[in-house]
């Protein structure tokens, strides 16, 4: 499957689904005003590429800093995807990336580990100088 | 020649033939070509087309500025530099500058400009209107209480709600989807709803009144669980939602994605109390789903504190993080003495602080009271 990726604009994050690799990021910011149409085709690509996955190990890495409610819910509905997919015998790797001292972030991460527990979540702390 | 030195504006010169256009010379091209040695005296009798361009972008009139400014980008510095030939049914009828065209649109998206704030500037009014007799009742009801509301763009989707009765009061402190217009629309819809459900079963039991107004939501936007897989609407709101009774000094809170935050006299930190993580609304909270109720026993000169993300969430410092909850739990205890009107014009400062060169990224409403001695 083809890689989609769509480049960051300051309301919008960075999304490298790299379906071939099994590596799948998204960094950045996401505020769009319109959260449902920049997340309706990102969903529906995922959705395609893990219906053809079987016993694959699927990395996800999630670096965001600021995101919406709007988009909040468009996350939930890719993580929903992916503990799925877990469930017909993949595996998901997520990597949460946040600042150490970024305790809103963090809080979410974990709220999400509690959600999908399927899903192997990784804490990553992001150490700054 | 004597036309270009004639006219000294001149750009560009068409050349028709039989009323049709069949180019365009363009003045610095020509004259550098002409002072060149000896071409004066072979060129100048000669007929103009020698210098022309011979595929100038030529437009009917018809066309509309916005497409006619699309193929002016698309046709290069050559269109918007020498300008473009205008005709009607072919035949020429003028001659447009890439200027002149510039300058019309930049009209016209002044105007469309104009246009649309002036709509959202009258939506704001209505937005207000409907907010402010929550905020006269706060005022006069509560003595030492403050409340910032301030939508990121002119109108917003935070609100708020308050009712006053002889045995206490009641608020809502609330984050409807979206922001902008989409948001001030959610406003609306959810605020009738809780007025609605307020009018039905009284003001006294928050989680009743967010389970009424969770279904008042749903049923107005159609979002039914499970009868349509891909509804139009995916939409609710954060709250807080608290009834307080006074001669008791109880706080019933029921939360939707928001805490109080809370410091009683003498307390060596400020309390969170948590909300349900479920939002009110929205396609995947049921159509019966409970808020629970959670009783907060108060104290004379007990401070509370209540906010939407807008506030939790601004990104900002040094390395453009979330404002979050430590700094506003520390905020409170800072200036815990002071009135709730300082307490919130120091929160105000901080965030304003905090945000520094970064742009709002929500609208943020934020309240905060002290508990009064029973009268």
């Amino acid at each position: 499957m083809e890689t989609l990726y769509i480049a960051a604009t300051p309301s919008s994050p960075e999304v490298n689904f790299d379906f071939g690799q099994h590596q799948l990021s998204i960094r950045g910011e996401s505020y769009p005003e319109n959260a449902a149409a920049f997340y309706g085709d990102i969903i529906k690509r995922l959705r395609e590429y893990l219906a053809n996955c079987t016993k694959t190990r699927i990395n996800v890495d999630i670096s965001l800093a600021y995101f919406n409610s709007s988009s909040t819910k468009m996350l939930f509905n890719i993580f929903e995807a992916l503990n799925s997919a877990v469930d017909a015998g993949n595996e998901v790797i997520l990597n949460w990336y946040h600042y150490e001292e970024d305790d809103t972030i963090l809080e979410f991460g974990q709220e999400l580990h509690v959600d999908f527990p399927e899903i192997s979540f990784f804490d990553r702390p992001v150490k700054t100088a | 020649m004597e036309i270009f030195a004639k006219y000294r504006d001149l750009t560009s010169l068409p050349v028709i033939d039989s009323g049709k256009p069949i180019g365009l010379i363009n003045r610095g091209i020509f004259l550098s070509q002409m002072n060149k040695p000896f071409h004066k005296e072979v060129y100048s009798r000669k007929s103009s087309i020698a210098f022309m361009d011979k595929e100038p972008l030529v437009v009917e009139a018809s066309m509309d500025i916005e497409a006619l400014t699309f193929k002016a980008v698309e046709y290069g510095e050559k269109a918007l530099g020498d300008g473009f030939i205008i005709t009607q049914g072919g035949r020429f009828a003028g001659i447009g500058h890439g200027l002149q065209l510039m300058r019309v649109v930049a009209d016209m998206q002044a105007a469309r400009n104009r246009q649309i704030m002036h709509s959202i500037e009258y939506a704001s009014v209505i937005q207000r209107s409907m907010l402010r007799t929550s905020r006269d009742t706060m005022l006069h009801t509560l003595k030492d209480a403050d409340l910032v509301w301030e939508p990121r763009d002119v109108v917003g989707g935070d609100f708020y709600y308050f009712v006053a009765r002889s045995d206490g009061w009641f608020g809502t402190v609330a984050d409807c989807t979206g922001h902008g217009v989409p948001g001030a629309f959610m406003t609306l819809i959810a605020s009738s709803c809780l007025g609605q459900a307020i009018d039905q079963h009284g003001p006294t039991d928050p989680s009743l009144l967010l389970g009424s107004v969770n279904r008042g939501i749903k049923q107005m936007l159609g979002q039914v669980n499970g009868q349509d897989e891909t509804p139009e609407s995916d939409d609710g709101m954060d709250a807080a939602c608290f009834w307080y009774d006074a001669s008791t000094r109880r706080l019933l809170f029921a939360g939707a994605k928001s805490s109080l935050f809370v410091l009683h006299p003498g307390a060596d930190g400020v309390e969170m109390v948590d909300g349900d993580r479920k939002c009110v609304g929205y396609v995947d909270s049921g159509l019966d789903f409970t808020w629970q109720q959670r009783v907060v026993q108060m104290q004379t000169g007990s401070l509370v504190f209540v906010t939407t993300d807008g506030l939790i969430d601004q990104v900002g410092g040094p390395k453009s993080i979330a404002f979050g909850k430590r700094r506003i739990r520390d905020l409170i205890l800072a200036n815990r003495d002071r009135p709730a009107h300082e307490i919130n014009r120091a929160m105000q400062a901080a965030m304003s602080d905090w945000q520094g060169p970064n742009h709002r990224r929500d609208d943020v409403t934020f309240f905060c009271f002290r508990v009064q001695e029973p009268q």
